[in-house]
């Protein structure tokens, strides 16, 4: 799923080995990076920097702003790698857990208070533009796409809207005229049952 | 916080809970191991969603990243990685441990010089002690925390258990006629909970039978020694 260093795999090995290869990498590089390798960070870097940025980009938009907090994340990435921990999740979803918050952070903040009612206007419409795409990007993209396409459209609107558009889950339910509850709920199933579509579930 | 408070899983592993709210789900995070690896898992997933939004960045901010890496000072690791329910429960069984061992001796202490009252103390002992066991050894127990400028204390519950148990520490000696009384916070309406004195150090530890079935947070404020229904006096301990 992360770009730039593709792994030779066989058509039908099934995603999840790919998948954990690549976060075994990941986990590696950070680990070495935890002890001050700088080496091992400009790897990691180019693992990573492509979905950090992305997924930034993806809530923020504005890719000025974007650059400016992925520059941020990464910096974090290196200052904290020392506090990750394997036995609390992958190194994947560690680094985007930070990358996210951060992102979301910048958006709930005042300076961009303006900028995010525009968007919110133009949020359904706009497409997400998309750079440069390999092939693993695609498959993923496409895998996410499809899980997504399982949930049942609140789920999928409440979920996306959650986690691409940074919303509180009382935006969430403001937007789509739902009570608090019921999208707090559906926030929580409808990532249960994305976690079976994607395997990712223990 | 409230008894479905597992249902914040979704939207604190989506960073889409309220400040307030992220701090309630953090301390029961800290406690549920259920939750926790829930948790883990939704950021499996959503990180998933992350990186199928992967896109290059500018090639730019490669260099600068690595410049300024090579002049930032990394974080000190934890001395410890929490592994474990026992371990993440340390910093709340040890004031509850040292609040057990208080109980007793102050408990003993006060049935030593006062023989008439030794078989309600007693009572009181026991009833506490079941009542501490059972919240302890509950899979669903939770804990909210209370300070102030005087002392400091934690009410721990379990909805399983219908079982709850306050401690605290440093309160300061009250005028007579005056005594402290807990209430448990829920939709900003204080709801009426023990009336107590502190003994030695400010100490108590009470049992409490009734528990709501949410509890947002708590406090303790002055009271006069029959208690009242709504607070009307200074608020001592705020929720932490």
């Amino acid at each position: 799923m992360i770009g730039q260093h593709a792994r030779k795999r066989t058509p039908r090995a099934g995603l999840r080995a790919v998948r954990t290869g690549e976060m075994r990498d990941a986990t590696e590089l950070l680990q070495r990076t935890a002890l001050g390798d700088q080496a091992a960070f400009a790897e990691l870097y180019d693992l990573v920097a492509a979905p950090v940025y992305g997924l930034i980009r993806r809530v923020l938009r504005d890719p000025a702003q974007s650059e400016e907090v992925a520059q941020e994340v990464m910096l974090e990435i290196w200052k904290q790698a020392p506090r990750f921990s394997s036995a609390r999740g992958s190194a994947n979803a560690w680094m985007l857990t930070i990358a996210h918050r951060r992102a979301v952070d910048r958006v709930r903040s005042e300076e961009s208070a303006r900028k995010r009612d525009d968007r919110t206007a133009a949020e359904a419409e706009e497409r997400h533009d998309i750079v440069a795409e390999e092939v693993e990007t695609r498959m993923e993209r496409e895998r996410v796409r499809r899980a997504l396409g399982s949930l049942t459209e609140l789920q999928r609107e409440a979920v996306e809207l959650a986690y691409y558009g940074g919303h509180t889950y009382r935006e969430v339910a403001q937007l789509l005229q739902a009570p608090e509850g019921t999208v707090k709920t559906r926030l929580r199933d409808g990532l249960i049952r994305l976690r079976d579509e994607l395997g990712v579930g223990q | 916080m409230t008894a479905d408070i597992h249902t914040l899983a979704g939207a604190y592993a989506l960073d889409a809970l309220t400040d307030e709210e992220l701090r309630d789900f953090a301390r029961h995070l800290a406690v549920c191991e259920a939750c926790a690896l829930e948790v883990e898992e939704f950021r499996a997933t959503t990180s998933l969603m992350g990186a199928a939004s992967a896109e290059t960045p500018p090639a730019s901010m490669r260099a600068s990243v690595l410049g300024r890496v090579a002049t930032t000072p990394q974080v000190r690791p934890e001395p410890a990685p929490v592994t474990s329910l026992r371990q993440r429960l340390q910093p709340v069984l040890l004031p509850v441990a040292a609040g057990l061992v208080l109980l007793v001796a102050v408990l003993t202490g006060v049935v030593r010089s006062q023989q008439s009252q030794l078989s309600s103390l007693e009572l009181a002992q026991a009833q506490n002690e079941r009542a501490l066991l059972a919240v302890l050894t509950a899979p669903d127990n939770q804990t909210l925390t209370m300070r102030g400028d005087s002392g400091n204390g934690l009410v721990m519950w379990s909805a399983s258990a219908a079982q709850a148990v306050l401690f605290v520490q440093n309160l300061n000696d009250l005028s007579e006629g005056q005594a402290y009384q807990l209430w448990f916070m829920r939709d900003g309406v204080p709801q009426p909970s023990a009336v107590f004195s502190p003994g030695l150090q400010g100490r108590a530890t009470v049992a409490l039978d009734f528990v709501p079935d949410r509890i947002d947070a708590v406090a303790v404020t002055i009271e006069p020694s029959s208690g009242s229904s709504a607070p009307t006096g200074r608020m001592v301990l705020t929720p932490a």
